[in-house]
């Protein structure tokens, strides 16, 4: 199915044999970068793809586009200036620019050092950096970035907008474990009233909508409920809701 | 009034400079208003006279009523028409205009109180003040002058209206106080402003002028002005706002100014006039329209908006359930979702929820219901989800 995760030896081996992997590690690559922009490519998870313009990611659901939709690479540019970290941008699919100039490739990398990598930034970068650096983090192919993920939404000593954008993150991937194998579970009839009805209950103040939807999460039979309702959870940034975003996401 | 009270000044006032002038022998009671105050340079000079019938105070300074009680049960303090008036001189500048009616002053000694001042004194000087200061204090010098009793300042209220040399503030301010001033002299003058003024707002301010004078003769003009195909839209739209408000309020004028123009803006600030009384009459126009099939369907989900601030949510669901357009029952819904904390509302969302034909409605009223900070939708989404509703 689409959504399974593949654990690829044929990636780690092309990881392997990218320019930086002998020599120094991902993070050293770039750190030694000169000013200008560092370029890296690596594979996306399953249910991730684009056209170097528009990307698509769903979880365990295959999405169908009227635009041609390549599953991969990840295309990252990190852009430095005084060696600092100004900006990082991601595309999926399609091809780099030609025309950029100081430009350092460092060509195709192993995705989960560049989810580290990245979610090394999420977890110490600078706030805009670092929201930048969720997205490219959590699509790489046996990205484990969540366990950052979930330190980062519990310290309060991180900027807030950027908790925010770690809580969504992580609402998104514990759905997305939700549906792993869930298709033939999915109920039809009313389940698009009661999706609705779980965005309804999530328009309540956190007091009353947070315990009850942790208990839709947690219990209910419909896999994409549960899904819905972990994806609300993620718009709430309640500290309750990490110990189910872990639950949810170590479950073997 | 005797001269002490007249020229009572102390003697810390006395060591301010400003109060020079007032001590002066040559500051009695012979002198006229204008001359006495034309001595202070500095300082602050209290007066009072007698304010015109309908000037009654409130909590916010005061207001012109035609009748001691508002439609809200609040009650006008009329009894004291007197307007307390303190001006601030700085270096023989206005620097200070603090207006009230009724109540008294705090008593303090280091102020120049004239006590009780002649209208037919304080008016002209006011008028002059007005014709001669800036912005906002030529406006509040206007308003003191127009809410004095016995005086006719319709003569004095026209000559700044007409005259293009004024600044533009205070012939807008003129306008509005010929309107509140209660004298059909006004009228003719008013009804020119809105047939004439080259400006907008000063046009609109003479609608409501004329609204706020009321009576037949207003009355007509506003209509007149929104019946006119070949007026300017927004004065159009305003004319029709001020015939769904207070003195004025035609509804039956209203109803059949509704088929006599076609522009659907004007149309629906129709609806919107008509749905500003709490009538049955209104409710039952508004509900017609909500049925009507030839009409555009944004005039019916307009009028069915408007008729949802006073029907009830029984009424509401009957619309609901008899009307096959999938578009006003969307608007059904979200109108019995507006009336917040009803427990009407609670039990009528919760059944369309569970009980329409139509998913996409059940599945508005549910999005409602996540609204509606009730503990009864609470319950209710969570018993959905779970299977049990």
């Amino acid at each position: 199915m689409a959504f399974v995760r593949v654990w690829s030896v044929l990636l780690l081996l092309l990881g392997a044999s990218s320019p930086v992997a002998y020599a120094q590690t991902l993070a050293s690559a770039i750190e030694d970068a000169p000013d200008g922009f560092v370029r890296m490519s690596y594979a996306v998870r399953d249910g991730v793809c684009g056209n170097g313009e528009n990307m698509s990611f769903s979880h365990g659901r295959l999405t169908e586009h009227n635009w041609e939709c390549e599953p991969g690479p990840a295309r990252v540019t990190v852009e430095k200036r005084n060696g600092i970290i100004l900006d990082i941008k991601t595309r999926v699919g399609g091809n780099w620019f030609s025309d950029v100039a100081d430009v350092t490739e460092l060509g195709e990398v192993d995705s989960r050092e560049a989810a580290q990598w990245l979610a090394s930034i999420v977890e110490t970068g600078e706030s805009r950096v670092a929201r930048r650096a969720i997205m490219p983090a959590s699509i790489a192919r046996d990205s484990d970035a969540w366990r950052v993920f979930l330190r980062v939404a519990g310290d309060q000593n991180r900027p807030s907008r950027l908790r925010r954008a770690v809580f969504q993150q992580l609402g998104i991937e514990a759905g997305a474990v939700e549906l792993e194998g869930a298709e033939d579970q999915r109920s039809v009839g009313d389940v698009d009233a009661r999706t609705q009805a779980v965005f309804a209950l999530s328009q309540f103040p956190d007091d009353q909508s947070v315990p009850l939807l942790m208990d839709v999460a947690r219990t209910h039979s419909d896999a994409d409920l549960r899904r819905v309702a972990l994806f609300w959870l993620g718009q709430k940034q309640d500290a309750r809701v990490l110990d189910l975003f872990q639950e949810v996401l170590t479950r073997p | 009034m005797n001269d002490k009270k007249i020229f009572q000044v102390t003697a810390y006032a006395a060591s301010v400079v400003m109060l020079a002038g007032a001590l002066s022998p040559k500051f009695g009671a012979a002198q006229s208003l204008q001359g006495r105050l034309e001595q202070i340079t500095d300082g602050e000079v209290r007066m009072q006279y007698a304010a015109r019938q309908g000037v009654c105070s409130s909590a916010d300074g005061f207001r012109m009523v035609r009748t001691d009680e508002s439609d809200s049960g609040w009650v006008a303090d009329c009894r004291e028409r007197k307007v307390l008036l303190a001006l601030t001189f700085e270096r023989g500048s206005i620097s200070g205009f603090d207006l009230h009616v009724g109540g008294s002053w705090r008593r303090r000694t280091d102020v120049v109180d004239l006590g009780v001042v002649g209208v037919r004194e304080i008016v002209p000087w006011l008028i002059d003040l007005a014709s001669t200061a800036d912005g906002e204090l030529a406006s509040e010098a206007l308003g003191a002058a127009a809410i004095a009793d016995s005086v006719d300042i319709v003569p004095d209220l026209t000559l700044i209206v007409r005259d293009s040399s004024r600044p533009h503030s205070l012939r807008r301010s003129a306008v509005f106080w010929l309107g509140n001033i209660g004298s059909d002299a006004a009228i003719p003058v008013l009804e020119e402003v809105v047939r004439q003024s080259r400006y907008a707002d000063v046009a609109e301010t003479g609608l409501f002028a004329l609204a706020t004078h009321g009576g037949e003769t207003a009355e007509l003009i506003v209509r007149d002005i929104a019946l006119n195909a070949d007026g300017a839209p927004d004065l159009r739209q305003h004319a029709i706002f001020w015939l769904g408000q207070g003195d004025i309020r035609d509804i039956e004028f209203l109803k059949s100014l509704f088929y006599r123009i076609e522009q659907e803006d004007l149309r629906e600030r129709v609806i919107f006039a008509v749905a500003q009384g709490d009538d049955s009459a209104a409710e039952e126009w508004l509900l017609g329209l909500v049925e009507n099939e030839t009409l555009a369907m944004d005039l019916r989900n307009h009028a069915l908006f408007w008729y949802g601030q006073q029907g009830s949510v029984e009424r509401l669901v009957d619309i609901l359930e008899s009307l096959p357009e999938r578009e006003l029952r969307e608007r059904a819904v979200f109108v019995i979702s507006q009336k917040r904390n009803d427990e009407a509302a609670i039990s009528a969302l919760i059944s369309i929820a569970e009980n329409d034909a139509e998913p996409e409605i059940q599945r508005k009223a549910i999005f409602w219901l996540g609204q509606m900070d009730h503990e009864r939708a609470v319950e209710y989404l969570a018993r959905l989800i779970n299977g049990g509703a």
